[in-house]
């Protein structure tokens, strides 16, 4: 039985009077992926920034292998963990985005070599024997010296996957990855993303694609207005919506 | 000309001294101007505030009234500079405001989306600034910084007017003992021209460096 990686406790996030999360709780077991879907504004992307703390939630709690990542405990209180504490758990749970974000001073080489060595600290050399093995890994050895505006949107977002394993995290967070990428370059993302989830990483992927959901995802979560209105296997989820509001929303994306 | 050549010591005494005192306040007011730029980023209106205004009063006010409050007033508060040094202090506060706005611009050009990669990959403050911020910074800001200097050069002509032996200085003293100032005139319009070249030169190769070094400018585009 695989264990809970992450484990998200009645999570809010408000900004001034509007709620965007309403209370949310789900576990992320070690070695699964897990898929969020729902409409734009129904915080599936707050919620990802929340699980690797670029959002801090409001209210909630999220356990990070059974600690919180969130408050720390003095003298019996719990105090809100400042943005240095939460810089080494960023590197653990790791970000992709939607628009890529690579450094754009940076050859794709250096943008991935960046953080491990600046952040981590590890030796150069071995960094960068790493950040070649994931180059080739995403199929980009021949692109390693161009810098992102000669690459395409497909190699710009493989170049932030390999990014963002170089810094060896324990859960990858996707936060839409596909969907500014012209249709056939969706693709080469999805099989590196495909292929990550075969060797057991564990993924959080906010998606629009519900073919990698179906085939890939072990677990499928569907948001509306800030609560999770549908949760379980996603063949089943997706098969036989239960709630208006999915069935509405599958229809939108089948469309 | 036989003026000309007679006062050429002069002459070159004057642009060195006007070079050497342009150059020191320009490498002053970018470093403050850039830090204090970079500082009300990261502590908000607290420093932002204040550094508007202090911009807002030294870009307003005339590079003369400045020197001359350096070189008069200053004397009267128990600070006398003398000439040389209330031009580099008057030049170094102007430039301060400047520069402080330029990068102030520059800063606010990065996209925040690189501010949320680097967080997200676990760079701290400095690092980020450092690292992602200011060679980012660097490549949008040079234009408008030799831009800016190319018309400060000329404004050190001013420091004539408290006694600075500069180029403009010797020129109007040579022309006083001249019966040809057209020449004298152009010589030292040809001169402060050579500065202004030197640094629209300067731009360039800067331009061209950071390009080779850190891509170009607005590479950072989605595709």
């Amino acid at each position: 039985m695989a264990l809970p990686i992450l484990q998200i406790r009645d999570v809010t996030k408000s900004y001034n009077t509007l709620q965007v999360l309403k209370g949310i709780s789900f576990d992320v077991l070690e070695g699964t992926v897990l898929g969020i879907i729902g409409a734009s504004g129904s915080g599936k992307s707050t919620l990802l920034r929340c699980l690797n703390m670029l959002v801090p939630p409001t209210e909630g709690d999220i356990l990070y292998q059974g600690q919180s990542v969130v408050s720390r405990r003095v003298d019996g209180r719990d105090v809100k963990k400042s943005e240095r504490e939460l810089l080494l758990y960023r590197t653990q749970v790791s970000m992709v985005f939607q628009s890529f974000n690579l450094f754009p001073h940076m050859t794709a080489l250096e943008n991935i070599m960046e953080a491990p060595v600046h952040v981590l600290r590890r030796p150069r050399a071995e960094v960068r024997e790493e950040a070649l093995a994931l180059l080739d890994k995403v199929r980009l050895s021949h692109r390693r010296d161009q810098y992102p505006h000669r690459l395409s949107g497909g190699e710009q977002q493989r170049v932030a996957i390999a990014r963002a394993l170089c810094m060896r995290p324990r859960v990858l967070l996707f936060d839409e990855v596909t969907s500014a990428l012209d249709p056939e370059l969706k693709g080469e993302v999805l099989t590196v993303m495909r292929d990550l989830a075969a060797e057991g990483m564990t993924m959080v992927s906010v998606s629009h694609e519900m073919g990698f959901i179906r085939n890939v995802a072990d677990e499928v979560v569907f948001m509306e207005h800030g609560v999770i209105a549908e949760k379980g296997n996603p063949k089943e989820v997706l098969g036989d919506p239960q709630t208006p509001g999915l069935q509405s929303f599958l229809k939108s994306v089948r469309d | 000309m036989d003026v000309l050549f007679q006062q050429w010591p002069r002459f070159m005494s004057a642009l060195w001294l006007t070079v050497w005192m342009f150059t020191l306040v320009t490498i002053v007011s970018t470093l403050i101007g850039a830090a204090l730029a970079i500082l009300a980023e990261r502590f908000g209106p607290v420093l932002g505030v204040p550094l508007r205004i202090y911009a807002w009063i030294f870009r307003g006010v005339p590079e003369l009234v400045v020197l001359l409050i350096c070189y008069l007033a200053l004397p009267y508060l128990g600070l006398d500079l003398g000439s040389v040094g209330s031009a580099i202090l008057a030049f170094t506060l102007i430039g301060i405001a400047f520069q402080s706005e330029i990068f102030r611009a520059g800063l606010a050009s990065v996209d925040a989306r690189m501010i949320e990669a680097s967080r997200g990959l676990g760079m701290g403050w400095w690092l980020m600034t450092r690292r992602v911020i200011v060679p980012q910074v660097l490549r949008v800001s040079v234009p408008s910084w030799a831009t800016f200097l190319a018309g400060n050069v000329k404004a050190f002509a001013l420091a004539s007017a408290v006694a600075v032996t500069e180029i403009m200085t010797v020129t109007r003293q040579t022309m006083a003992i001249s019966k040809d100032p057209f020449t004298l005139i152009l010589f030292a319009g040809f001169l402060y021209g050579a500065i202004a070249s030197v640094l629209m030169v300067l731009e360039i190769v800067i331009s061209r460096y950071l390009t080779h070094r850190y891509g170009p400018a607005n590479g950072g585009g989605a595709a």
